[in-house]
């Protein structure tokens, strides 16, 4: 008997432990889901819209074709091609590849909330440097807004990543070369010449 | 929207100041740009060279016939009258157009640039145009030929670029004002436009 009184009391005592803990639980998770609610009200896009119309453009479909056609061993189009459509040659293109997507992970393959992979680097460098959006899309298979945003991204890492480089103002190496490669035009102590261009801002905010 | 630069006879653009509106001239963006900034706060490499026995300390840039009379730059005359200034005058214009053909580069080479702008706000439109100067260098170094004297682009300015983000050091008065009368000093910039006529006269007659 003595013994069963024991066992009882452990199991009534067990009992109660668990329901403590199934308690405190279904409080944590109930917070969590209160927590996960704000943050999705907070977010602007939040995943599947009643309605919505998804057009299955085959991004990965796109992305292989323009690897075949331009960056493969065996190309569909040679440099004479790629240079034509991208004024630049293919290593300076691919080079600029490579930075933006170190410098900034938008660039990076990503997966979407359902863990679908998304555009590749390629695809939105491309996009962003043939700009007229919305014919590209029948190319890179990426939709008008991705290619905008892209593009975005890819203007502002192009001035932070290149931009100390590529834009900056002579030393005195450079400033020695110029005087000498001027004098020998005739023009001794030239540095240049300045000129500004005029450029139509469509959508400038008026009133 | 204005684009002022100054570029190279290999169409490296050097110096490029964006971001101000369409509706000022020339004079007005020079003013308001940063291009002599560091001359005036005495942080730019110096330069000397002699043209016609005369020595002069600062470098100057061709210019068209709006930009006012300073030492740093050197105009061509509007009526030339007599073999020396019309011969001046050619070859000024025949150098000057550097940086028209820069800026027919530029614009023809990247969509983004070609059209009017379609975005929104001002600082998207700076870094567009400023990837779109970046990418233009970056493509002018990776062509250029081998035989070709070359400038080590590779070299960091250390200065890392943003819109509108200049600011003056802080300099002592007095020198700042000498070399700001220096700047727009009208009779070295005759003096210096008489000297130059001679030396290609001169250079003229014995080729």
């Amino acid at each position: 008997m003595v013994l069963f009184d024991d066992d009882e009391d452990n199991i009534m005592n067990q009992f109660f432990e668990d329901d403590d803990e199934s308690d405190d639980d279904a409080l944590i998770l109930s917070l969590i889901a209160i927590d996960e609610e704000d943050e999705r009200r907070k977010k602007r896009r939040r995943g599947s819209v009643h309605g919505r119309e998804v057009v299955y453009r085959d991004i990965h479909g796109g992305n292989l074709r323009l690897v075949a056609d331009y960056f493969a061993d065996v190309l569909v189009y040679n440099d004479k091609f790629f240079r034509r459509r991208f004024r630049m040659s293919r290593n300076l293109f691919l080079r600029i590849v490579e930075g933006v997507e170190a410098h900034d992970d938008y660039f990076r393959q990503r997966p979407n909330v359902v863990g679908l992979l998304g555009a590749t680097a390629l695809q939105k460098v491309v996009g962003a440097i043939r700009i007229p959006a919305d014919s590209m899309d029948e190319v890179v298979r990426i939709a008008e807004s991705t290619m905008i945003e892209a593009f975005k991204h890819f203007v502002t890492a192009v001035v932070d990543v290149f931009g100390d480089q590529y834009l900056r103002p002579p030393n005195d190496d450079d400033i020695g070369k110029l005087l000498a490669s001027n004098e020998r035009r005739g023009w001794p102590g030239m540095l240049g010449c300045i000129d500004c261009m005029h450029w139509r801002w469509k959508n400038c905010p008026t009133g | 929207m204005i684009l002022e630069a100054v570029a190279s006879q290999d169409l490296w653009i050097w110096h490029s100041f964006f971001g101000l509106p369409g509706s000022l001239n020339d004079i007005n963006v020079l003013l308001r740009s940063p291009l002599f900034q560091r001359l005036k706060s005495g942080t730019s490499p110096p330069v000397e060279y002699f043209v016609n026995g005369n020595k002069y300390n600062m470098g100057y840039y061709l210019a068209d016939g709006i930009y006012p009379s300073w030492a740093t730059f050197v105009k061509s005359f509007r009526n030339p009258q007599g073999n020396k200034k019309i011969h001046f005058t050619q070859a000024q214009e025949s150098v000057r157009k550097d940086v028209e053909r820069a800026f027919g580069v530029l614009q023809s080479r990247f969509a983004m640039v070609r059209g009017p702008c379609r975005m929104w706000d001002k600082d998207t439109i700076w870094y567009i145009m400023t990837a779109a100067v970046i990418l233009h260098n970056m493509i002018i170094e990776n062509e250029k030929g081998a035989e070709e004297e070359d400038f080590d682009y590779d070299q960091d300015g250390g200065e890392v670029l943003r819109p509108e983000d200049y600011h003056r050091d802080p300099l002592v008065l007095s020198d700042f004002l000498r070399i700001h009368n220096e700047i727009e000093d009208r009779t070295i910039h005759e003096q210096l436009r008489d000297d130059l006529m001679e030396h290609l006269w001169a250079r003229h007659g014995s080729s």
